[in-house]
């Protein structure tokens, strides 16, 4: 058998231990009955048992199952807990054990069979007798060559005292490793960074947000499994927006309190001019809808807002559209663009429309627009 | 029937000597 870890390996795995256990304030009553070297021992143990099978180190929650090491006796039997568990495997000469006895078992029930067939012979008909032979044939010839595989795998474990396999793969039941036993958090956040980056936002940005969520990101990856790593990745890009979006509409909302006196401090937008040069189209529907924001915009008046409306609905030539439409009356100086790639409300500060050039340029916060230009390039 | 099934017992009793065979070696890697 070729080992794959060496000493370092050993120690990686000994610390990842022996900071978990120190964090749930169990590591002093772990080693009054299992010192650092048999908690050493134990890892190699676990290792070699891994390397029989050529399985990845890292599939196993190394922290967690040493949790409860200190209610084993010894090392023994914490290890056959673990066998039973399924956490680890058997070692090889017990799995090929095992398989003795089913086909062991196997043979013995075919002789039952064997002999029932014997005795029952005359009452068959001839149909069901061939039929019943075929069975019982095909059962031996299938036990044949299973055994002679084993007989094979045995003899090469006398060799070398290793078993190649035509041992089935053993069940292994806890595929769960902590994201944290395989990459520290500043890898973690780095690919987070190339994964974003890959949809067109500006780098600076990407590391701007990045930096602004690292509590979420943390938090994120302290609880992720390293099998789940992917499809985090993949999901971050929505989760971001969403992320965003609730956080703008809160900044909205500050200064909707601002503009009724509230000392709120006002973030200062950033204009984007994305839809520069696109020339302005005003649907017929629209008109109908008209009266709708008049009304609206009287009702403030009265109020004493000072309101200026106005509905404008673009289609554009990219997979974007957008609406706008006043809010609700509390909130008139806004517009809702519902967005149909982001799938939510998006705010806009403010628009201005152009008549000379036809244009019409939309005015964000700076990260809103940065992930509406990043749809917008996709 | 009878011959075909008396074959199947023979086939039936030598996979058994093999598994029996091989439970004595795997006890003696085990030992040494």
């Amino acid at each position: 058998m070729v080992e794959r870890f060496d000493e370092f390996t050993i120690e990686e795995y000994f610390n990842i231990i022996h900071q978990h256990l120190s964090k749930l304030d169990v590591w002093t009553d772990t080693i009054r009955k299992f010192p650092p070297e048999a908690i050493r021992s134990i890892i190699r143990k676990i290792l070699e048992r891994l390397d029989e099978y050529d399985i990845d180190y890292k599939i196993l929650d190394w922290a967690t199952i040493f949790e409860g090491l200190r209610d084993f006796d010894n090392s023994e039997a914490f290890l056959k807990d673990l066998e039973a568990k399924g956490i680890i495997p058997k070692p090889k000469i017990d799995y090929a054990q095992e398989l003795l006895a089913q086909y062991e078992k196997e043979l013995h029930d075919l002789g039952y069979r064997i002999v029932s067939a014997k005795a029952y012979e005359r009452y068959l008909l001839e149909k069901d007798k061939e039929i019943e032979i075929r069975r019982l044939r095909n059962k031996i010839r299938e036990l044949e060559a299973r055994i002679k595989e084993l007989t094979k795998a045995i003899e090469e474990y006398e060799k070398e005292r290793k078993i190649t396999m035509p041992l089935p793969p053993p069940k292994i039941e806890t595929r769960i490793t902590p994201l944290k036993n395989v990459m520290n958090l500043d890898q973690f956040l780095s690919l987070c960074i190339q994964k974003l980056s890959e949809y067109n936002l500006p780098v600076e940005y990407v590391r701007e947000i990045v930096s602004e969520y690292r509590d979420v990101l943390t938090a994120s990856y302290e609880q992720l499994k390293y099998e789940e790593l992917n499809t985090f990745l993949n999901g971050l890009f929505n989760w971001l927006i969403s992320e965003v979006m609730k956080k703008e509409h809160e900044v909205v909302n500050g200064t909707i309190l601002l503009a009724r006196g509230v000392n709120v401090r006002r973030p200062q937008p950033v204009t984007v001019r994305y839809y520069a040069g696109m020339p302005v189209t005003m649907p017929p529907s629209i008109s109908s809808l008209k009266p709708k924001f008049k009304e609206w915009a009287e009702t403030l008046q009265k109020g004493g807002y000072d309101v200026k409306y106005d509905l404008v609905e673009i289609k554009t030539d990219t997979n974007i559209v957008v609406e706008a439409s006043p809010y609700p009356p509390e909130k008139v100086q806004f517009l809702i663009f519902r967005n149909k790639l982001v799938g939510a409300n998006v705010d806009c500060i403010a628009y201005n429309i152009n008549e000379e050039n036809k244009t019409l340029t939309l005015y964000f916060y700076k990260t809103i627009a940065y992930v509406i230009n990043a749809l917008t390039l996709r | 029937m009878s011959d075909e099934l008396d074959k199947l017992e023979e086939k039936r009793k030598e996979l058994e000597r093999i598994i029996q065979e091989l439970k004595k070696r795997l006890k003696r890697v085990r030992s040494g």
